[in-house]
This record gives structure tokens, sequence and C-alpha cells, in this order.
């Protein structure tokens, strides 16, 4: 029973509720304080997409190859080991994780892209690993059967496979990240959090929505484009989407 | 070891920190169970409000958590219980709702058709197909949401001891601003051990829900 | 052609020893097409992968062209061979042109010839050109597999192992397939190693059928000598208590008609119809017209009454024709269809050929059921 024109009724109840809330943050002298930040959201904006690039591309970099790495025969007694003990780590605050590395590392933007890496390796480990042991037997040996060697067999077959897999791995594991590197700014490591977590603490509600507001968008938009990435980058015949 | 030394000399307090921290996320998880629940199975009548329902649930989970604490705070500013224990519990509670009423949605949308068919041509109401067949197969989905769900929030409680509310996170914040290993690894530890065993014990529970048709 | 040589395959399990493959010995001659029969687990499979090595055989030889394949690299041997798999393995990433030029592109070809081969081998296994460029979840069951058998081909190998290669298809897209791969074959005249479990597609598909019991081959012969003279009880078991039936299949009309019954001309009298008949000594003819058609039938009965009358008058209507190139089973369900026990036959121009009777379809089968045997495998 399809209620027709819900969505857009949906999306304009959105709409107007953004309004409405903007209305509000406007009447009530809230907005004008928020943009008095202006210059501090711009400028720490810019670490936090930072810390979320480096900290990310680094995380996929290591963990695609690793997810990988554990698929192959001869990994086989040691991956599932190796896949509990991720799965293990996964179940851990990222707040602790963030401060055992501070308790290691020290303060400062190191110690903080070690945490946001370590954490974000997880799901994609995890995903790159499962994605490729899901692809479906016949076709392995289908390839194996005409003559593909190994390495041939996990470029054309294996990874275009688990692509969609993978791409979602990375997006769990960049939508984490984004919502862990407020917490950064406790262990020096700069970003939205400043802002967020001086005006929780100074009791400046102007301030720390200036940080709360920007950081909850920019998660969203990373979400959003990361998403559309997913479903225009993975070609069509292993895109469940197209 | 310094650290032992400090867990050892204070044992009470860290135990008035873990009951502060669970009973956050046993309150927030039970209500969000509470409506989650009913939640995902009604949706699974009708497509396109499901889709609405997980899409939203799904944003506020993108949002960071202490930025949605931050937004709770001036809401709840109003009735003057900005700070401590409300924001935290509702904040929570939002966080909770995207694996349960996504693990209920699924879990029962998934059911074989082939099932659904046969309790139909047996001549079941939808309701009574819910609670025989689709509900009881559900109930390990379901119970594996409620244990993602547990699992994020003891990380996410550890963040709102900077909002006041309490819990093994005060361990890890006054650590870090008095520069204090000792209270930093015990938060971290203290959390870490939680996470992990709650994991595991709702795995248990979890495993014990599943009707032995359905394991291995 | 592939040779086998005491090919045996051992492993080691819980339970002691598992002779996979016990000592198989046989030859699949050059542009024929052998089937390996038998229950599940009897080692046909085994055998077969053996083949291209994605089985290490425990010892044994295979010689493929009288070349032993351990002398090959394996991957390079895989190259020149063929291999369809019952789930097909279409790689979902690919387009269709891209999974059929696999095997070409490993090898080197030129971009230009792998579009040239992919188009050709669309138009052998009867697809759309267009699909090319599609992906394999835009394709039915039956068009996955007509690609799988392109893409096998693809290198145009000698050689093609198939396993259960229309074992995932509707029993009605798969006669259209097996039919359709008959013809291919008609031309290709490849080298095939066919495993299947069923009887009837063994019969249908193959110029000589390998019978596989517990890792041994049992027998090894053409279909109609397995049919008519089964070695030994179970495979007269596996093969089917109507095997008579299905050798039916295998036969055909012209090969059990009497090319000799006697016509008359319709415009004829009857009077020199009895002349005919009699000379024939029958007690029937077959009055046909000009062109040699046939038209009615004459019995004893009719020829009584005015000699001058015309045949064509006084003939009784005709059973339905059946044309000599059909199989003796439609004949036959032909002749119960219409309650006959003999129907006139005509060949591809509708010209009278002959007569087949119940009794000659009998002679036949009882005929060739007295060939020597061969001892069991070649």
């Amino acid at each position: 029973m399809a209620i027709p024109g819900l969505d857009r009724a949906l999306r304009a109840g959105t709409i107007v509720g953004l309004l409405a809330a903007g209305v509000v943050a406007e009447r009530s002298g809230l907005l004008p304080e928020i943009l008095s930040h202006w210059g501090d959201i711009l400028y720490l904006g810019r670490e936090h997409i930072y810390l979320v690039l480096i900290s990310g591309g680094l995380a996929i970099g290591v963990g695609v190859p690793l997810g990988v790495v554990l698929t192959r025969r001869r990994m086989r007694n040691v991956a599932e080991s190796v896949i509990q003990v991720v799965n293990l780590g996964q179940t851990i605050p990222t707040l602790a994780v963030l401060a055992l590395s501070m308790s290691v590392l020290g303060i400062g933007t190191v110690p903080a892209i070690f945490a946001l890496w370590l954490y974000s390796l997880l799901p994609i480990v995890r995903n790159t690993y499962q994605g490729i042991l899901s692809i479906d037997p016949a076709m392995l040996e289908a390839a194996q059967g005409m003559g593909m060697q190994p390495r041939q067999m996990l470029w054309q077959v294996e990874l275009p496979n688990a692509l969609y897999v993978i791409i979602a791995g990375i997006r769990t594991a960049i939508v984490i990240n984004v919502g862990t590197v407020p917490l950064a700014f406790l262990i020096g490591g700069g970003g939205l959090g400043q802002l967020i977590f001086t005006g929780i603490s100074l009791y400046n509600t102007g301030m720390m929505l200036a940080g709360a507001v920007p950081t909850a968008l920019l998660a969203v938009v990373i979400d959003f484009l990361l998403g559309m990435g997913a479903y225009w980058g993975v070609p069509r015949g292993v895109n469940p989407l197209r | 070891m310094d650290i032992l030394a400090y867990i050892a000399n204070n044992i009470p307090l860290i135990l008035e920190r873990t009951v502060e921290h669970l009973s956050l996320v046993v309150v927030a998880v039970g209500a969000a169970i509470a409506t989650g629940v009913p939640i995902g199975i009604a949706i699974t009548q009708n497509r396109r409000i499901a889709d609405a329902v997980l899409y939203v649930a799904g944003m506020i989970m993108t949002i960071p958590s202490i930025a949605l604490f931050g937004v709770m705070i001036p809401i709840l500013a109003v009735v003057g219980q900005g700070i401590g224990y409300l924001p935290a519990v509702i904040a929570l509670f939002l966080y909770s709702q995207l694996p349960i009423i996504r693990n209920t949605y699924t879990a029962i949308d998934n059911v074989d058709p082939a099932l659904r068919e046969a309790a139909r041509g047996m001549g079941m109401t939808a309701v009574q197909r819910l609670r025989t067949v689709e509900i009881p197969m559900a109930v390990p989905v379901i119970a594996a949401g409620v244990r993602t769900a547990v699992v994020i929030n003891i990380g996410i409680t550890a963040i709102a001891a900077y909002i006041g509310a309490g819990g093994l996170g005060d361990f890890i914040a006054r650590g870090i601003s008095q520069t204090d290993p000792r209270q930093l690894v015990t938060g971290a530890l203290g959390v870490s051990i939680l996470a992990v065993l709650a994991d595991y014990a709702l795995l248990w529970v979890q495993n014990r829900l599943t009707p032995s048709g359905l394991k291995g | 052609m592939i040779r086998l040589e005491n090919l045996s395959k051992t492993f080691d399990s819980p339970e002691g020893t598992v002779r996979a493959v016990d000592n198989v010995t046989m030859e699949v001659p050059e542009g024929e097409v052998a089937v390996l029969l038998g229950p599940s687990g009897c080692g046909k499979t085994t055998t077969m992968k053996m083949v291209n090595r994605l089985v290490q055989p425990t010892s044994g030889k295979i010689y493929i062209d009288d070349k032993d394949t351990d002398s090959y690299d394996a991957i390079q041997l895989r190259r020149q061979l063929g291999y369809v798999i019952q789930q097909i393995g279409l790689f979902p990433n690919m387009t269709v042109e891209q999974n059929i030029s696999v095997v070409p592109r490993l090898l080197g070809w030129s971009r230009q010839a792998q579009q040239t081969r992919a188009r050709e081998l669309m138009r052998m296994v009867a697809l759309d050109e267009r699909l090319l460029s599609r992906f394999p979840k835009e394709l039915s069951g039956g068009q996955q597999q007509r690609v799988g058998v392109a893409r096998a081909l693809a290198a145009d190998p000698p050689v093609l192992l198939m396993d259960e290669p229309f074992g995932a298809i509707d029993p009605i897209n798969r006669e259209v397939i097996q039919d359709e791969f008959l013809k291919m074959q008609a031309k290709l005249k490849k080298t095939i190693m066919f495993v299947s479990h069923d009887i009837d597609e063994a019969v249908k598909m193959g110029d000589k059928i390998a019978i596989f019991r517990d890792g041994r081959l049992e027998q090894y012969d053409d279909p109609d000598m397995l049919l008519s003279q089964p070695a030994n009880p179970f495979i007269a078991d596996f093969v089917g208590g109507d095997r008579e039936l299905k050798r039916m299949r295998l036969t055909r009309v012209s090969a059990a008609m009497d090319p000799d019954a006697p016509t008359v001309q319709a415009d004829d009298s009857v009077a020199n119809a009895r002349a005919i008949m009699d000379q024939a000594g029958r007690a029937h003819a077959v009055v046909v017209d000009a062109a040699n058609r046939p038209m009615g039938l004459l019995t004893d009965r009719q020829l009584d009454g005015e000699p001058g009358r015309l045949c064509r008058d006084a003939a009784n209507p005709l059973p339905e024709p059946v044309t000599a190139d059909r199989d003796l089973r439609t004949a036959v369900s032909s002749m119960f269809t219409h309650d006959v026990d003999w129907m006139p036959v005509v060949d591809a121009d509708g010209c009278f050929a002959g007569v087949v009777t119940q009794d000659g379809i009998r002679g036949v089968l009882a005929e060739s059921r007295r060939r020597p045997a061969r001892q069991g495998a070649a």
C-alpha cells in the first residue's frame, strides 16, 4: 500500500524543518553568534578534512592489500584468527583507542592520525576479506580452468567482483573516521572538535554549535558523496544498485 | 606498575563509574528496543515508509556523537536539563535506533517468501503469521542489532563524560586534562573490556535465541 | 584425440584410502563426443578434471594428440583446452564480449582479432550480436549458457571439456541448446569429453559413452551398443528398463522399412492392382498418384466388384505417412496415435519410399542386438 507522494512530502518536511531551525537560530540571536566563529570554522574545518583524508587514505592503502593477502590460500590458517582480532578491535570504543594512542605516542597530530588510521583500518580489512571470499566459486573454477594465473585471477576476476563490498567497507570506515575526528582535539589533533568541546566547557552554545553543525554537515556530505561514488563508480555488471 | 596500583586502590570508584556507564547504556538501549522493534515491524508493511525511516535513522548515525550531544544541550537547557544524564540518554537512544530498526525490518522482510506463502496457504492472518513464523525467525537478527547498538553505545557513553554524564569516560577525560596516565589507561581499558565482554555476552544470548534449526 | 592410460586418482580420508578414479583407460577419437556417464561420486568429473590438471593424477598418463600432458605447464595446457562448467561461471564484472575474449586476451591476440572472433562466436551459438555489450546479469540462463560455450570455443581449441554444461537450464531450453550444439559440432568436429548423469542426454549427444561406477570404467561403447548389450546388471539398470525404447530413438525409419512394398497407380484399374498384388504375394498395395505420392490403400476385399474400376475410387484412406528420416520412437508413437500397426513411409519430397510395420521394427532391433560385443573398455 504505497502512499503516493510520501517521499516528496518527507523531503519538503525536512526543508521546512531546516528553515524553521534557521529562523529560530536567527531570532534567538544564535545564528550571528555561530557565524562570529566563521574564521575558526574555516581553519579548523580544513584541519578536520585533512585529518580524515590522511588517516582514511592510509587506511585504504594498507587495509585493502591486507584484506587481499588474508584471502590467499597460504594464509588460510592464520586468516580466521586475524579476522577475529580485527572484529575484536572494532568493539573497542574510539575514545579508548585515541586515549591509548596518546599514552603511547603523546599528544599532537601524529598520535591522532595513528589512532584514526588504526580504527578506520578494521572495516576496510574485514569487508575486503569477506568481499573476496564471497565470490561465487564457479567463477573461480571457470577462471582456473581457462588457464588464468593466480595474479590474473585476482585483478581480472576477484577484485572487480568484490569491488562493491570493498567500497561499502571504505564508506563505513570513512564515516566512522569523520565522526571520530572531533575527539582528536582532546589529544591535541586539532579539527572542529576544538569549537565543540571548548563551547561545552565554557557553556557557550554559539561556539559549540559552530563546531557541531559543520561537523555534522561534513559527515552527512561526505557520506552522500561516497554513496554517489559507490553508485556511479562501480561498473554496472557488478553493481547491485544499477 | 602505577596503573595497577591505582586500579587496586580505587575499585569502589571504578565500580561506581561502571555502573553509571552501564545504566546509561541499558536505559537507552532498552527504550530503543521498545520503540525500535515495533517501528521495524510496522515499516515492513510499506516499502516507501521503510526507506524513509531507515534513511532518517541512517542520517542520525552519520552525525558524530559529540555533535549530537552538543545539539541536545541547548535544546534541553530550555527545560533545565542541559547537561548530564538526559541529553546523553536521548542521544544514545537515537543512535540505537538504526541498528535495531534496520535489523528488525531486514529480518522480517527477508523471511523466505516460501514460508510466508505456506503460512498464508494454511489460513493464518497477517498477525498470526508475524507471531508464529516471522518474529521467531527474526529474533536472532534483532538480537544481533541489539548487540551492535550496545557496543556502539558503550563507546559513545565514554564520550558523554564530557557533557557531565559520568561513566568510565570520566577517567579518560580526567586522565587527559590532568596528564595522568593512570586514570587515562584505567578508563581506556575499562571501556574496552566492558565493550568486549558485552559483545561476547550478547553473542552468547544471540546464539541461545537462534532456533536450533537455523544454526550453523 | 584424447587418450587416458591407466589413470588413477586416490586420496586419503578419515575412512582410509579412497580410489576416486581407478585405473581408467580409454580413447576419445578425434572429432567425436565421448560422454562420461554415471551416478554421483562415480569419478567421471574427477577423470575429466585430470585432463586439464585441475586435479593432479596419482598415477597414469594422459595424451592429447599423442603428446603427454605432463610435458605442458598446467596453465599453458588449460589455455589450449575449452572448459565449460554447469554453473557457467561467467564473470559478472565483464561484458559478454570481454568474457568471450578472456583466453584470446591471455594468449595475446590483437584487439581487432578478439572483436572479430567474438562476433563470429555469437553467430555460431545463435545469439544476437547486440548482446556483446551487455553484462551477464542481464541475460537469461539459456543465453548465459551459450555465452559459456562461446567462451570455451574462443581460442578455437581442438579439445573441449564440458562438465554437465546444460544441467542448470530448464528442460525445454536444454533440448533446444543440445540440438544447436549438435549442429555446431557437426560443423566444427571438436574432440569433446562431456560429463553427464543423464542417460538420455548421453544417448543424444554422445558418439561414445563411458559408464563409470565407483571410479572404474564399466563399459565404453557407442550408444546403441550400450543400450542393446549392457555389460552387467548395474549398467542395464542404469540405462533404464526402457532401453529398447531409447534405442528406437537412435534408428531411422529408413532402416526398418520395407522398400519393396507394392504400389499401384491411382488411375490404374482394380484388375491390374490384383495382378500386381498376386505377383508380389501381398494382400495390400499402396495407391500412389502420378508424382508417386501415396494417397490410398487397396486390400484384397476392395478388389471385388467391377474389374474396370479405378484404384483411386476403390481405395481406402491411408494412415498418416511418416518421413524416412524420423526416428523409430516417433514412428511407433504415431502408430499408437492413429491406432494402426503399419505406416507408409515417404521421403523428403513426399514421395512414397516404403512401408514400416511393427514387425519390421522388432526385426531391426533384434538384429543389431546380436552384433558382436567388444570387451568393456576400448
